[in-house]
């Protein structure tokens, strides 16, 4: 027994270490890849406060860059408009009451803290819960998708950004509609991966990825980017494709995030496979 | 008042978080370049200091840059081990006769001597973060190219802002 104590106090340097160090691990992994916590990041208040204090300066600087793709993007959405088509075909009636249903509807974000260069990034937005934000929603702008909320406090709100290791979102290819799920190795800011797609498929360099919506986080058809390069490996079934992102993830400005208002629907119906399952 | 160690200490504790959070952490440079020059804060302790007392201290530092970056505790535990690793690399690199008391490493202990001490532990501090930020063992050549190029980048810093501030108030 003194022995023991005597080696304890002997190294109690090396144990206060190890037992901290452990603490400290523990926490981070637990974290990194969902966070729970969110008195420990920076969608806590003192920290949303301060970065929005900076951002309400730094905001100014890339005005002209801004305008020009809202403007871009209003351009595009205006050549929708009805009123800019002529009806082909002039006895169908509808009335919207009973034909269309809304499934999604858009919330606005600015975007006032952002990482791109770390192995998990994410990016601070200035709305939360109050404004109707909830866990598990996507995060696009003018140029293509996000990320997803993993968290919110009442006036602020964490995205995990596409650039980060399981981002786990599925995409298509926009040509013939096979689906992947999308990752990022940690290496380029503007290369993501598409994995799961089976190699004989046809995929050609070019094409463009766009969300599936299978999950009810996105809307399908949200671009995504385009593939840049495609490898077979003899042995492994799916191909291994790097998509070029369309989002610059180095200025995201302005965000749209989506709500969707059938997910619990699904949520539920899903379960009840599971469970039956079992 | 700059003779006063807690006042001095605290400054410095301030300062370096700042400097760290809200310059270097968003100069975001390329995934390859990610400087960190904050170690610098446990590095500038006094030799003679209790050695549980620096724990302390770089858990505390580490825990308020978490907060500034989202990074839960990768911080904190990568000056951890600088902390740790300091009072290791001092007893190698101790010369014949000691070191003074409460001495400061400094360039009044030579440039070799204080370039090697901060590379060293620099290098450790840098190859711990990204082992666990980036955690695969088959992406060990894209961690030791990311830590080597950090490590350079963030020594350099370190240096010029020696050379700017604390050569000037020795003279």
């Amino acid at each position: 027994m003194r022995n023991l104590i005597l080696f304890f106090r002997k190294y109690r340097y090396f144990f206060v270490f190890a037992i901290i160090q452990f603490v400290l691990l523990r926490f981070y992994f637990s974290n990194i890849q969902y966070p729970r916590s969110v008195a420990f990041s920076v969608s806590n208040s003192f920290n949303s406060w301060f970065y929005e204090k900076t951002s309400s300066i730094t905001d100014y600087w890339n005005l002209k860059e801004k305008n020009e793709r809202l403007l871009k993007e209003n351009i595009a959405l205006k050549n929708k408009e009805p009123k800019n088509f002529i009806a082909l075909q002039k006895n169908i009636y509808q009335s919207e009451g009973n034909l269309y249903h809304q499934k999604f509807t858009y919330i606005a974000g600015q975007v006032i803290n952002d990482s791109y260069t770390k192995r998990n990034n994410f990016l601070t937005i200035d709305v939360g819960k109050i404004n109707g934000i909830e866990k598990n929603m996507g995060v696009y702008n003018e140029q293509g998708i996000v990320g997803f909320i993993v968290n919110r406090s009442n006036h602020y709100a964490l995205v995990k950004s596409i650039l980060s290791e399981n981002f786990n979102i599925s995409a298509q290819l926009k040509s013939n509609h096979e689906h992947g799920i999308l990752k990022w190795d940690g290496q380029n800011p503007k290369i993501v991966q598409l994995s799961g797609v089976p190699k004989d498929v046809k995929i050609e360099k070019g094409d463009t990825v766009i969300t599936k919506g299978s999950a009810g986080i996105f809307p399908p058809n949200i671009p995504v980017g385009t593939v840049s390069k495609v490898k077979r490996k003899a042995g492994v079934f799916a191909a291994f494709i790097d998509v070029k992102l369309f989002a610059d993830l180095s200025s995201v400005y302005h965000v749209y995030i989506v709500k969707n208002h059938f997910k619990e629907e699904q949520k539920k119906l899903e379960k009840s496979i599971e469970e039956d399952v079992e | 008042m700059w003779n006063n160690p807690i006042i001095k200490h605290i400054t410095r504790f301030i300062i370096i978080l700042l400097v760290q959070a809200l310059l270097i952490n968003q100069l975001e440079i390329n995934t390859y370049l990610y400087p960190m020059i904050y170690p610098v804060f446990i590095l500038l302790l006094p030799v003679d200091m209790n050695r549980f007392t620096i724990i302390l201290l770089a858990v505390f530092f580490g825990i308020a840059l978490d907060f500034f970056s989202n990074t839960y505790g990768l911080h904190a535990s990568s000056l951890l081990v600088v902390a740790f690793a300091r009072r290791y690399v001092l007893k190698i690199m101790e010369k014949r006769d000691g070191y003074e008391p409460a001495a400061e490493p400094g360039f009044q202990m030579g440039f070799g001597w204080l370039f090697s001490y901060i590379g060293i532990l620099i290098f450790v501090h840098h190859f711990w973060f990204f082992s666990l930020e980036i955690f695969r063992l088959n992406m060990i050549t894209f961690i030791l190219l990311k830590t080597l190029l950090s490590a350079l980048i963030s020594v350099t810093l370190i240096f010029a802002v020696f050379l700017l501030f604390l050569r000037k108030r020795k003279a």
